[in-house]
């Protein structure tokens, strides 16, 4: 890189050069005798291009210089403020393919590319031994046992071993009790991901012990919410689950893990030797240790312990993985869908860009004929073009930046929780700047230097001789190819957003099995501590149910302990029927507790008997209601006598008695189809865990918001350690129960018609280039005659050219893609052919659409203006 | 553009070295090094100015030659150049290796006259 003013210099140092090489010339001709005119016409002649000698010796100096490189810029820019239309156009064109991979990219970049924010994250990893035939994927962890063993165990490959769960507590003593999502951590979890408190101090071994448990660790969000970020919190006590615990230390306010925690106690584990419990294990490796190592030396060890050693071997798997597949190996296939998705619309950005620098080119032929006869050489003419293109790259890559920013909100804000893992690392880093400027500069090469190369290969005698105008036969082809390559993208695109949007639409169809409409629900969680017996829990749930029905516009009230299409904790279970031997191994149905009119409130079918009433309680006969599908496997053909027939559970010798039978319900989501499910009465169940996290429904026309004041006081006035959650319509539960797919298919929609857009103004610059390039042909033929729809027909020929072979394209391109879709679909198969068809119309529309105007363009030629204007 | 018909079009590596080879015996401008070309080629090569002056910078850039200001006999300000020690090693290498070559294309020429010098 030569400096600017040494530059400077060396220009007039080389005009000079060249004077003094003619002054020479010319004093050497007068010597011989030629008169000084002559003399000096000759030297000129003999010398050359005075013009054309200073350039390419200046190409001699280093090629980027500095000096040169302001110089193009400064040309590019008053090239683009001569043409404003067109730099708007490439400007916008570019900020929406750019702005849109930008917000993507800033969304995988915080999300998967961004080391974890601990202690050499790369050390870190997760354990997973699991029975092989509950799958691989979904959850990962040991039992307790086995981690209360491997804890005991001396290690090789691991350098701590520690563990976490996910819980929530209601914090109550100040103000309204409220439930918290919180944590249980092992003592040294914060060691093991290399965190330290930001005050205080972290869990001792010692508070791992049940009754030394009562300390707590404060997330710094819910120490300046709740303490203003007062110091003088450490050592003050606070109410969890209406157990009083001491605050150690807070966290600092990058740590959010496991996320969303708001605060963190000591985990306590009790295996107990019932229940069979996984908990995820997090272990930071020794140094030197590899994964595989690792992984050898569990299995290993694993096949000693007392938990496991009687495993058949390949029964289980067992796997050490890296921590960050534990938080992001959900999101990770859509992401990377997505990513995938929107370069296509940044592809049909640079095929749109590349065919208006092509426009642009052929228009100025006469321009950059005048520029090489002049004596500028090829190279650096390409180079001023290509300089333009990234310009405005750029321009377009700065304005994009500024629309991801917003994208990104809107991605955010719309994604459901948790769908997109450390939402609170996504941000513009200086990996986000450099990717899209990256790409802009790629973009700007990729788009200008094509244009560039085709646009200055033409002889300049050429150029100068027509008058620059009718070269519109020049790279036709190139840019009829792009334009097809933009159909096609489009149409992958499009196909993609068609089958989740069908796919969304089969969803909303599905009946779950009750009315949501005019039903408002809310979750209410009873602490442990203050409600210890089954008794004070159904005497609280059923206090509760006789307010609500009292309330002013509230039809009937009711209780549930699952709510359907929540999110976790359906307990299932299996049955045996009295006098029937054979109830298939496996056959498990949901068991659910209700309160009396839980059926009406909810507008679940009650097809024979009865709902439960006030008889049924802890002295009258047990009873239970079953689903329409289990009393018609059992007594077929219509499941009527089912009702007085007797069940149990698996085990035990509780009979209850079927008095109802009533609709199955999507229990889990409309996606998985209705369960099958036995009902309990409130007043008859015993075991408190079923009936301590409750939820309650009303049916009521009036709206969740109008009632809050009034649920909110009658819980807190019959006690008020118990907190409410979600408050909300049932409508509303059921969209939150298909969040997932009305945020993929919503992205991925946006993303479609991004590149639709782009692809019908693409089609569109091409066709109304086409119409005015050809205006001197249309003008001939109007003038030998040819009607108005004879014009049409030209142009339609020309923009079924373009739009079959792109749908053809775009149509096999969809189909050996949107099989990566197939996990996203519902009811519909990637390749389904009324979306197909449906696509192809939406183009073929598009396409029209954009062919109209340059269209009616064509029919107005004047054939005299026409004519004349040659 | 200009160009006669008996002239020979110079290929770059060889401009490169008549220059070197021209500015040996002493330093010379722009000028005087296309006059000297041609009259020491009697006439033969025609240095275009719009491969003089590049090749002059380039072997400046590459330090084989260096250039200063000077004046001329008639006094006129000229960029006078010079062959740095690097040009000296460069042209004593590039010619070697051109009368290895001018030799091996005579043979070719005059098979029976072998070992000719030309």
């Amino acid at each position: 890189m030569r400096w600017p003013w040494r530059r400077r210099a060396r220009e007039i140092e080389l005009t000079e050069e060249i004077q003094a090489h003619l002054e020479m010339a010319v004093a050497q001709r007068i010597e011989r005798g030629e008169s000084p005119a002559v003399a000096r016409d000759h030297a000129l002649r003999e010398f050359g291009n005075t013009t054309h000698v200073a350039e390419v010796t200046r190409e001699m100096w280093g090629g980027a210089s500095w000096d040169a490189f302001v110089r193009d810029i400064r040309y590019a820019a008053r090239g683009l403020r001569r043409s404003p239309t067109f730099t708007a156009v490439a400007v916008a064109t570019f900020a929406l393919g750019i702005g849109a991979n930008t917000a993507m990219f800033t969304v995988v970049n915080g999300a998967l590319l961004k080391p974890l924010p601990f202690a050499q994250p790369d050390r870190l990893v997760f354990l997973t031994h699991w029975p092989a035939e509950l799958g691989a994927s979904s959850r990962s962890g040991l039992s307790d046992h086995t981690f209360v063993e491997i804890r005991a165990t001396p290690w090789r490959a691991f350098a701590l071993l520690a563990s976490f769960s996910g819980s929530q507590m209601t914090l109550t003593g100040t103000g309204d009790a409220e439930r918290l999502s919180t944590a249980v951590v092992s003592a040294n979890l914060t060691t093991t991901l290399g965190v330290s408190a930001a005050i205080g101090r972290t869990f001792t071994a010692a508070e791992e012990q049940a009754g030394d448990d009562h300390v707590v660790l404060l997330s710094d969000t819910f120490w300046r919410e709740r303490f203003g970020g007062a110091r003088s919190v450490l050592g003050t006590s606070i109410v969890l689950d209406n157990v009083s615990y001491t605050v150690i230390g807070v966290m600092p306010p990058t740590f959010d893990f496991p996320h969303g925690a708001a605060l963190w106690t000591p985990l306590v584990v009790r295996p107990d030797p019932n229940v069979f419990a996984i908990r995820p294990v997090i272990a930071r490796l020794s140094a030197g240790t590899t994964m595989e190592a690792a992984r050898r030396e569990l299995e290993s060890t694993l096949a000693r312990l007392p938990s496991t050693k009687d495993e058949k071997p390949g029964t289980q798997i067992t796997a050490v993985s890296p921590l960050a597949d534990l938080l992001v190996a959900r999101a990770r296939p859509l992401l990377w869908i997505f990513s995938g998705a929107v370069s296509f619309v940044l592809l049909i950005a640079c095929a749109n860009v590349a065919n208006l620098l092509l426009i642009r080119a052929a228009t100025r032929g006469h321009e950059i004929g005048v520029r090489v006869a002049l004596g500028a050489g090829r190279g650096r003419i390409v180079r001023q073009l290509v300089t333009e293109s990234a310009l405005v790259a750029c321009i377009g890559g700065a304005a994009g930046l500024v629309l991801s920013m917003w994208g990104v909100r809107v991605i955010l804000a719309t994604a459901p929780a948790g769908r997109i893992p450390r939402g609170s690392e996504i941000t513009v880093d200086w990996r986000v700047l450099g990717v899209t400027f990256g790409v802009a500069l790629v973009a700007g090469l990729v788009c200008g230097i094509f244009p560039a190369l085709a646009s200055t290969r033409r002889d300049p005698r050429e150029a100068l001789s027509t008058s620059g105008r009718t070269v519109a036969g020049s790279h036709d082809r190139i840019r009829r190819v792009f334009v097809i390559a933009q159909l096609a993208l489009a149409i992958v695109l499009a196909t993609g957003a068609g089958l989740l949007l069908k796919s969304f639409s089969r969803m909303r169809a599905v009946d779950p099995g009750f009315r949501a409409s005019g039903v408002v629900t809310f979750s209410a969680s009873l602490p442990a501590a203050a409600f210890p017996n089954a008794v004070d829990v159904r005497t609280f749930d059923a206090s509760v149910v006789d307010r609500l029905r009292q309330l002013p516009g509230v039809e009937s009230a009711s209780m549930v302990n699952w709510m359907p299409l929540g999110r976790a904790g359906l307990v299932h279970g299996g049955l045996q029927i009295e006098g029937v031997s054979t109830v298939p191994k496996g056959y498990d149905v949901d068991k659910l507790v209700i309160a009396p009119g839980y059926f009406g409130t909810m507008g679940i079918r009650l097809f024979a008997g009865r709902d439960f009433d006030s008889g049924d309680n802890h002295s009258s006969r047990p009873v239970t209601i079953v689903t329409r599908s289990v009393a018609r496997k059992f007594w077929p053909p219509d499941g009527l006598g089912a009702l007085g027939q007797r069940l149990t559970k698996d085990r035990g010798d509780d009979w209850n008695t079927i008095v109802g039978i009533v609709d199955d319900v999507a229990q889990q989501g409309v996606t998985y189809g209705r369960d099958v499910a036995q009902y309990f009465p409130l007043t008859q169940t015993e075991t408190v865990p079923f009936i301590n996290n409750v939820n309650f429904v009303l049916r009521t026309a009036r709206t969740a918001q109008e009632l809050t004041p009034s649920l909110r006081a009658i819980v807190h006035e019959l006690n008020p350690v118990v907190a409410l959650r979600n408050i909300r319509s049932m409508d509303d539960v059921v969209a939150a129960s298909m969040a997932d797919p009305r945020f993929e298919t919503r992205l991925l929609a946006i993303f479609a018609a991004l590149a639709l857009l782009l692809a019908a103004v693409g089609t569109y610059g091409v066709l109304a280039y086409d119409v005015a390039a050809r205006t001197h042909e249309l003008g001939v033929r109007v003038a030998l005659g040819a009607v108005s729809h004879d014009v049409v027909r030209v142009v339609v020929r020309r923009t079924l050219a373009l739009v079959v072979p792109g749908l053809l394209l775009g149509l096999i391109g969809a189909l050996a893609v949107t099989r990566v879709l197939q996990k996203s679909l519902f009811e519909v198969t990637p390749t389904d052919p009324a979306t197909l068809v449906a696509v192809s119309g939406v183009l073929l529309l598009v396409a029209l659409i954009a062919g109209l105007a340059p269209t009616r363009r064509a029919m107005r030629v004047d054939p005299m203006t026409a004519l004349r204007s040659e | 553009m200009s160009g006669g018909q008996s002239r020979i079009e110079l290929l770059q590596g060889t401009l490169d070295f008549i220059i070197l080879q021209t500015l040996r015996w002493e330093p010379q401008h722009g000028f005087g090094l296309a006059q000297m070309i041609r009259a020491h080629s009697s006439g033969t090569l025609q240095v275009d100015t719009g491969s003089l002056y590049p090749a002059l910078h380039r072997l400046e850039r590459a330090k084989l030659i260096a250039a200063k200001w000077d004046k001329s006999d008639k006094g006129q300000r000229v960029r006078v150049y010079t062959l740095t020690a690097a040009g000296r090693k460069r042209l004593a290498a590039e010619r070697t290796k051109w009368e290895r070559m001018t030799q091996a294309i005579a043979g070719i020429l005059n098979p029976p006259l072998a070992e000719g010098k030309s």
